[in-house]
């Protein structure tokens, strides 16, 4: 593996920065509105101005049609993202120094992590799917419920009122024989309104990479990655009156892998995963001026087949299988008791069930929660209590609670935020009842955090808007769950002390004037994960858990004249450890990453094509995001988009 | 005149100073790696991170990572064994399929034999041959050339060869069954590079030793058949006495419990061939050679994932694996089972090599 000159990236980046500017869309949005935001409903949603969180909506559509989550997470934000190789990977992130089962997952308000493993591979998410993500950090037990020590992520679909009829088809070739393509449909009035939206992808991703482990470093080409997947959702939006409206959805997909192996070794054998997933739900909401109500059912199924074919000699096929079922339903009520005080009130219900040849039987559980809520508003001020009980897990869990306070200087334009809350994760079912070695008598992790932020957004005279943040935050896991051999197998067990802590900001720039945009974004952490369970250490930072970078940095500059678009990303992340004890023999070195993007949209009275060319990791930096398992250097990527009945404009309503 | 004396003072105190590897400070100067006591680190499964760790017992240094030290990459994944002979040093290195040749002088590597499927451990046979197991279903010995590093012929053998022995110009292989089951020994002649016999023992042996009595003891870790992913069907560990010239079982002596399927591990005799070692969950135990039962009681609680015993000493030397995603320790005890010293090592220790 070579290293990245770091000043010529310094250089390079000074002058890229100072070249280029604008933006093709002002899709995404640092979410520090002066008022709240509602999404239609959603009731995790519309907390979001309480906390620290950002906003991607229009790029979704514009930059990143058809991309997976992991691809739009790693080019827009600074969030620590593992993935084990090309496109399709298995991806997972870790926010704030967490594990990738302390990361929510919701679509449209209904958490679709796996039960049996607590995560979700983010390659699994197409971004076209969702009409806006929503990146939430630290978010408290009392409001999402389990596994959000290190945030939430939650994608959505929202109407268009005004919209008759319009649809999308693109289609994207890269490198090393990537092809992927989909199509979006919608149609409706102010009555109703439907959506469809499907894609495929297939990428070989036999990519060349240096291999470090053989003498003189051979160049290689990646094997058994290849990817296959396809998807299918559809929303139907029905408005019944003035109070009333139903949102049903289904989400059907499909992913056939192959699993490389490390560096390291060469194929013994074949590995393949096929995942399916079904999932489909209706919400019900009521909206008055003085009250909100909203009843949610959802049905969700994942399986999994994982199989290994020998490539030598040895015809046994041994293959495993996980099919799991989760039915979550749940109910709130919100009042608006007076113009500055709200209470609210609900519960949920939630059956899980999984089967496969890693459990003696068919695993069934229910679990629920009662919740309330309370919140005061004057003068640009906000405070809220929240507090919720778990019933029926019988894993220690105590009452949950959330304390958020904003005020907002008229004067200054600068935002203050606290909170205050304790977070919560249940053992997932592989690590109470998997074969061998589960542990049906684990605690759920637990722990106290608290963040402190500042904003200021300003826009001025001229057309030109800026905002910046900084938010410090420390969160406590207690009982983190790990798998330890216990002499004849490992088991999961409560032995982890964790305090996560760090400082995140976030500057962003933006100037429009007609067709004329240029912006500019930059994103910084410092995150320090400390195990207090190793008990002898020379400093705070031997502490630092595996593959969590003290730094990270991504930064982002646009421009765009008329039809014209540019963009140019630069993402450094520090040095990772792969192991608890910090072996230097071992760990993985800072990599610096460039992609670059150029478009043309043509503009015609009925819609648009919008033509882009992509060139990811520029520099063809060599770098692992997980130890012996090599990324791909640099590749292209020609994609081209048709928008009937709509436009970059209509992408920007809210 | 005064500016030249310095230098030349200066230049003369240089040669005169001993020379300092600056790459390798704890080589040993005079015999390289050639004397002293591996260890070999499997690592964590799949991440790559396997080693081999050079420990001096006489100034109670340890080198880990070694390898990566003197050849600056990385040894693979799982390193699984070593052996040793005259100036070079052979590691398996098992899920990446191939066996690390290197100078004992240097721990410089010599060259690499690989496209192997499951490979186990090597034993050195002559100056310039060895064979080594390969394979976790059904079994092959390659013949390798230690002077060419190339495979030059193959033999077939039972399922999931192990241990290789040698006794005089036999080499006794325990078929452990690997992700089966098996019950055999197969006896090669090195002379010829051919299966003489193929012994009956007891279920899945997996290591061997011969005591003073030149009797052969044969670790059986029982017969295990999985149902999916679940234990349907799980036998006695047991440790077998065979009479090495004519392959009759003597004795045969449970050992270990139900439930402990992946134990017994591994075998260790002393220096006189009076006293065998086998490492179960509970510990390291001994027994005498002519005993025919298993004691209840462990002489080094504890658990370990390997160990090896001292030739010239007698030492014990435990391994400690904690877990597999930080290094592990090397625990050194006395003939009587004391705790003498602790060593970090690599992750996952699994043997001990002495030279």
């Amino acid at each position: 593996m070579h290293r990245i000159n770091s000043f010529i990236f310094a250089r390079f980046f000074l002058l890229a920065a100072a070249l280029t500017t604008g933006i093709g869309s002002r899709g995404q949005s640092v979410d520090f509105p002066l008022q709240e935001i509602r999404i239609m409903g959603l009731r995790k949603s519309e907390r979001l101005s309480e906390m620290h969180s950002l906003t991607l909506d229009t790029i979704l559509k514009t930059k990143y049609y058809g991309d997976d989550l992991a691809s739009v997470i790693k080019r827009e934000t600074n969030l620590n993202i593992t993935q084990y190789g090309g496109q399709g990977s298995l991806t997972s992130i870790r926010m704030r120094g967490t594990s990738p089962s302390h990361t929510q997952i919701n679509w449209n308000g209904i958490p679709i992590n796996s039960p049996t493993t607590g995560i979700i591979d983010l390659s699994l998410v197409s971004s076209n799917l969702a009409d806006a993500l929503e990146i939430i950090y630290g978010v408290p037990g009392s409001l999402f419920g389990s596994g959000t020590f290190g945030g939430s992520l939650n994608l959505i679909n929202k109407p268009d009122w005004d919209n008759k009829v319009s649809f999308n088809v693109y289609t994207e070739l890269g490198s090393w024989g990537h092809a992927r393509g989909g199509a979006g449909f919608r149609t409706g009035n102010r009555w109703w309104q439907y959506q469809a939206a499907g894609f495929a992808q297939t990428s070989p991703n036999n990519y060349p990479y240096r291999n470090a482990f053989k003498p003189e470093n051979p160049r290689e080409l990646r094997e058994n990655d290849t990817l296959f997947t396809a998807g299918l959702q559809q929303n139907l939006f029905i408005r019944l009156g003035n109070k009333w409206i139903i949102h049903s959805g289904s989400w059907f997909q499909y992913r056939d892998k192959d699993l490389p192996n490390a560096m390291s070794s060469r194929p013994r054998w074949l590995s393949n995963q096929q995942d399916y997933s079904g999932r489909i739900f209706t919400r019900l909401n009521r909206y008055t001026s003085k009250h909100t109500l909203e009843i949610t059912c959802a049905w969700l199924t994942d399986s999994l087949y994982y199989q290994e074919t020998p490539v030598q000699e040895d015809p046994l096929v041994r293959w495993s299988g996980i099919q799991t079922t989760y039915l979550p339903v749940g109910i709130s009520s919100r009042w608006n008791v007076t113009q500055n005080i709200r209470i609210e009130g609900g519960t949920d219900f939630e059956r899980l069930t999984a089967t496969g040849s890693s459990f003696t039987a068919q695993i069934e559980e229910y679990r629920g929660s009662l919740f309330v809520s309370g919140g005061f508003g004057k003068n640009n001020f906000f405070a809220s209590l929240d507090l919720r009980e778990i019933i029926g897990t019988k894993t220690g869990l105590k009452t949950l609670y959330s304390i958020n306070a904003r005020y907002r200087s008229k004067k200054t334009g600068i935002t203050f935020l606290t909170m205050v809350s304790n977070k919560f994760r249940l053992p997932t079912i592989n690590e109470r009842y998997w074969i061998p070695g589960g542990n049906p008598e684990l605690l759920a992790e637990t722990g106290t955090g608290c963040d402190l932020g500042i904003s200021w957004a300003k826009s001025f005279n001229i057309p030109l808007q800026t905002e910046i943040s900084l938010t410090a935050y420390f969160q406590d896991v207690n009982n983190w769950i790990q798998w330890v051999p216990t002499g004849t197998y490992w088991s999961p067990l409560n032995v982890r002390k964790v305090r996560a802590q760090g400082i995140e900001s976030d500057l962003s720039v933006r100037y429009s004037a007609g067709m004329n945009r240029v912006a500019f974004r930059a994103m910084y952490s410092y995150t320090e994960s400390l195990d207090f369970t190793q008990p002898e250490v020379v400093s705070r930072l031997d502490r630092q858990l595996p593959y969590v970078p003290l730094h990270l940095l991504q930064a982002t500059g646009s421009f765009g004249v008329s039809g014209f678009e540019s963009n140019l990303t630069y993402r450094f992340t520090g040095r990772r450890f792969s192991t608890d004890d910090h072996d230097p023999w071992l760990d993985l070195n800072p990599y610096h990453l460039v992609d670059a993007q150029v478009s043309y949209k043509f503009v015609f009275s009925t819609g648009l094509l919008k033509l882009s060319f992509t060139v990811l990791n520029l520099f063809n930096c060599s770098y692992e995001m997980v130890r012996a398992y090599p990324s791909p250097g640099i590749s292209f990527y020609l994609s081209a988009i048709y928008m009937f009945n709509q436009t970059l404009q209509d992408h920007e309503k809210d | 005149m005064k500016r030249i004396s310095s230098v030349v003072c200066l230049s003369v105190l240089l040669a005169l100073l001993p020379s300092c590897d600056k790459d390798n400070p704890d080589k040993p100067a005079d015999t390289g790696y050639r004397h002293g006591v591996f260890i070999t680190n499997e690592g964590g499964f799949g991440n790559s991170n396997g080693s081999v760790s050079y420990f001096d017992p006489d100034s109670i240094k340890m080198v880990n990572h070694i390898f990566e030290l003197i050849n600056g990459r990385s040894l693979g994944d799982v390193v699984q064994s070593m052996s040793v002979h005259g100036n070079k040093g052979f590691i398996v290195v098992n899920n990446s399929q191939k066996l690390e040749v290197v100078d004992l002088n240097t721990f410089e590597s010599l060259g690499i034999i690989d496209g192997l499927s499951y490979p186990r451990f090597f034993l050195p046979v002559s100056d310039n041959k060895g064979y080594l197991s390969d394979g976790n279903f059904s079994g092959t010995i390659y013949v390798v050339d230690t002077d060419l590093l190339q495979i030059t012929d193959s033999l077939q053998c039972g399922f999931g060869p192990e241990h290789l022995l040698r006794y005089g110009n036999l080499v006794l292989v325990a078929n452990s069954g690997g992700w089966g089951n098996d019950s055999t020994i197969t006896v090669i002649d090195s002379r010829s590079d051919e299966v003489a016999w193929t012994w009956q023992t007891g279920y899945n042996p997996t290591d061997m030793v011969l005591d003073g009595k030149d009797n052969l003891w044969v670790l059986c870790k029982g017969k295990i058949v999985w149902e999916g992913w679940t234990l349907a069907e799980e036998t006695g560990s047991s440790i077998e006495v065979i009479d090495v010239q004519t392959g009759s079982t003597i004795r045969s002596i449970p050992v270990g419990m139900t439930g402990d399927y992946f134990w017994p591990m591994s075998l260790g005799v002393s220096s006189d061939g009076s006293t065998i070692y086998y490492l179960e969950s509970g510990g390291v135990y001994q027994m005498d050679c002519n005993a025919s039962t298993a004691l209840d009681v462990p002489l080094i609680q504890g658990i370990f994932y390997g160990f090896g015993i001292d030739p010239e000493t007698d030492l014990i030397y435990g391994l400690s694996a904690p877990t597999f995603t930080a290094n592990g320790w090397l625990l050194r005890y006395d003939p009587a089972g004391s705790l003498i010293d602790s060593i970090e090592v690599g992750i996952g220790p699994n043997r001990v090599v002495f030279n």
